[in-house]
């Protein structure tokens, strides 16, 4: 009997010891750019709305280029009752994950298919890296849509129907000023230093899917370019955009993090180059 | 009975424990991964450098026996407070797929199942008052990228066949790997002390640090610590481009057949590197004849720009050119004509069959069907008809047939040039002001004997 009594409670110890419930033990407290160097070293600013290009992601002839991400750099902090005691104590927060969800339940339009949605998890967990560290603010990034989401998004009826117009020839076109908002969810995941699981908050980031808002090719319809073409792509701002002449002043360097994504940065992203530069004739 | 209980409660405990994620539970956090810092430009890095957000490695060139030696280095700010004064310190690492939609080869997993160690070294312990050090080592070592880099599952993921779209001209595919590691230093009491786990995220791509054309200009020279790795914004800063001018001062000698053409380089860098460079080991600077109104000349407009057609008349070669400095070519002084002596062309090609010959002179077109051969140069005023008395030969083409001269030779007029550097637009230029015609006309210069037709009669 006595020997039951110890079976169980060890057994029972060892089941509770595994069913800690996650602690939230930090807060996200919003979403930083990762300003012109993806560097979110807080030059960038605050961010009040995303917005993503899903233009050729996903298209029959094959989607151009090889990925398409958002990428997403999120100010947290330490809950209050974490912060008692030493900063390099057991209470210490390495993150390690961050996990998402996609909110369709409040679409403004129609959610996305019915395909599109048992296409993707209720849920995906993707990397972070980061801890509290001492006097810096800790920023996270992750990709908010890896590119096998934003991919299964791009392919969906009803984004489409939403991000498209008709054209003069009967077919629909992406239709730039259109949107489609797509609530999203996500909490950070890590560890202290102790080994004990701890979670973020659930942060809601709205973002903005359209074809042809933020992107622009330099063949219509996009192609893939031959190989050893010239070509000078970059970002460019809001004023350069204006310009009259067939290209404006050199643009920005394409960087990793907002290329077809909105940092509150650039304008317009010019990428996947076919043809060289504005060639001049005499 | 006791017996089997007790064998029970063994294995239940021991099944508990196996359950139990040994890894993440930290051995001491008397040493402790605080952060990744990014080193500056220099390499130098510091407690207090910026932090690395998220990792990138261009496994670009890697090839199956990484002969270029490519790894992933990674600053490591840690505290220790071991107080060991001895210097066995290693990582343990790592590595994790499961981000990618793909995983990699089950023997490229079976490889990396097992915990790697990496040494560092570089301190024994912190000074006094100093909690956080830095350490440097290679998170993902050489013979690591090998085995990633050659992974049939990531090569697919990352497009390592494409090379068009593997740089920061397309968008480039990236295969995330998340590093654990670990910090073991070696106690005083001889025994190891882990840290708790620290995580690094890390995009592998084939090409997203590098930009093509790489032959369009030469790069800015890398302002980055490691080239493979991470600073994207430093190494890719836009390159200076070469500035590129033509310009004649016409015939040395009124008379002389060839005159020289100057293609000087204002920029900063050479046009070394240049596509033209690369594939034909030159642009080209060509030369227009504006006025007078000659033979085989017609009129078309380019922006505002009025040249003769069959434009430019000649064209020479130029070799690169150092940034500040010039080189000379030689152009015939006028247009090339037939056997017939009056058909333009460039090459024999467009002579039927006969040859295509320098002009000794030029073919002012006066009235309908009317050809006055003339040469270029400074008109002999005492000769000039009282229209043109006061010194001002002006072009023939705006009336009156200019004099003979005074030996009876052929009638001399003042000529209008336009030179323009890299008309093949190989060079490629940028402009550092906002790109316009007005700008592309930069390359150009008007040269003619006489200064006020020079200025009055530039069409640049």
């Amino acid at each position: 009997m006595v020997f039951r009594t110890v079976l169980l409670i060890g057994l029972t110890s060892c089941i509770q010891s595994q069913q800690d419930p996650e602690e939230v033990a930090m807060t996200v407290g919003a979403v930083v750019s990762g300003g012109p160097n993806c560097a979110w070293d807080g030059t960038g600013g605050q961010l009040l709305t995303g917005e993503m290009d899903l233009i050729s992601v996903a298209s029959p002839g094959g989607a151009v280029g090889h990925s398409r991400r958002y990428p997403i750099g999120v100010q947290w902090a330490v809950s209050a009752a974490e912060q008692a005691g030493s900063e390099f104590g057991d209470s210490f927060i390495t993150l390690k994950d961050v996990e998402v969800r996609l909110m369709y339940d409040d679409a403004v339009v129609a959610p996305p298919t019915d395909e599109t949605r048992e296409n993707l998890p209720a849920t995906y967990v993707v990397p972070t890296m980061g801890t509290q560290d001492v006097n810096t603010a800790p920023i996270a990034v992750f990709d908010l849509i890896p590119t096998w989401v934003a991919q299964r998004l791009a392919l969906d009826r009803q984004i489409w129907l939403d991000t498209s117009k008709d054209s003069a020839l009967g077919t629909r076109i992406p239709a730039p000023g259109k949107g489609y908002l797509l609530a999203t969810e996500f909490r950070l995941r890590g560890y202290n230093a102790a080994g004990k699981r701890l979670v973020s908050n659930w942060f809601r980031w709205v973002i903005t899917l359209c074809r042809g808002c933020r992107m622009s090719f330099t063949t219509t319809p996009p192609s893939r370019p031959a190989p050893g073409v010239a070509g000078f792509p970059g970002h460019y701002g809001a004023d350069e955009i204006n310009q009259q002449e067939p290209l404006p002043s050199r643009p920005g360097v394409v960087t990793w993090c907002s290329a077809g994504v909105s940092q509150a940065t650039f304008a317009l992203d010019v990428v996947q180059p076919s043809q060289p530069l504005v060639p001049r004739t005499y | 009975m006791k017996i089997f209980a007790g064998l029970l409660v063994v294995f239940g405990l021991l099944g508990c424990n196996s359950l139990t994620d040994e890894g993440q539970t930290p051995t001491t956090t008397s040493i402790m991964i605080v952060a990744a810092a990014l080193p500056e430009p220099n390499c130098g890095v510091g407690t207090g450098n910026e932090r690395l957000k998220r990792g990138i490695f261009d496994i670009k060139g890697v090839d199956a026996e990484n002969t270029i030696g490519a790894q992933y280095q990674t600053n490591l700010v840690i505290r220790d407070q071991t107080q060991t004064g001895v210097g066995s310190k290693k990582l343990m690492v790592e590595y994790d797929f499961s981000a990618n939609l793909i995983q990699p080869t089950a023997a490229t997993r079976n490889l990396l199942r097992q915990e790697l160690s990496v040494p560092f070294g570089g301190w024994t312990q912190g000074d006094d008052g100093q909690d956080l050090l830095v350490i440097s080592s290679p998170l993902i070592p050489e013979h690591i990228t090998k085995i990633l880099a050659n992974d049939s599952a990531i090569y697919g993921e990352l497009k390592r066949d494409d090379s068009v779209m593997n740089t920061v001209s397309g968008l480039p595919g990236y295969y995330t790997v998340q590093i654990k590691v670990q910090a073991l230093s070696l106690g005083l009491n001889g025994q190891w002390l882990r840290s708790p786990p620290y995580y690094l995220t890390i995009d592998l791509c084939d090409g997203c640090l590098t930009r093509i054309p790489q032959q369009l200009v030469q790069d800015q020279s890398d302002a980055t610590c490691h080239s493979n790795q991470d600073r994207i914004w430093l190494k890719l800063g836009y390159p200076e481009f070469p500035n590129l001018s033509g310009k004649t001062e016409g015939p040395s000698d009124e008379g002389d057949l060839n005159m020289v053409l100057t293609t000087g380089n204002s920029g900063s860098v050479n046009t070394l590197g240049s596509l033209g460079a690369s594939r034909g080991g030159r642009s080209k600077t060509g030369v227009w004849l504006v006025a007078p109104n000659h033979d085989g000349k017609s009129e078309f407009a380019f922006s505002g720009l009025q040249v003769p057609d069959r434009n430019p008349y000649a064209t020479c070669g130029v070799n690169n050119v150092v940034a500040g400095e010039s080189e000379d070519c030689s152009v015939p002084t006028y247009p090339k004509v037939c056997e017939d002596g009056s058909t333009p062309c460039d090459n024999d090609d467009d002579c039927g069959g006969g040859s295509c010959n320098t002009a000794q002179s030029l073919r002012i077109t006066e009235n309908p069907g009317q050809v006055i051969p003339f040469v270029c140069g400074t008109p002999d005023e005492t000769n000039t008809p009282g229209g043109n008395a006061g010194g001002d030969a002006g072009p023939v083409g705006d009336g009156g047939t200019p004099p003979p001269q005074a030996d009876g030779g052929i009638p001399v007029v003042a000529c209008l040039y336009i030179v323009c550097a890299d008309v093949d637009n190989e060079v490629l230029e940028w402009s550092t002001e906002a790109e316009s015609w007005e700008s592309a006309k930069s390359n150009c210069t008007c040269y003619s004997e006489d200064s006020d037709l020079a200025e009055d009669g530039c069409p640049l």
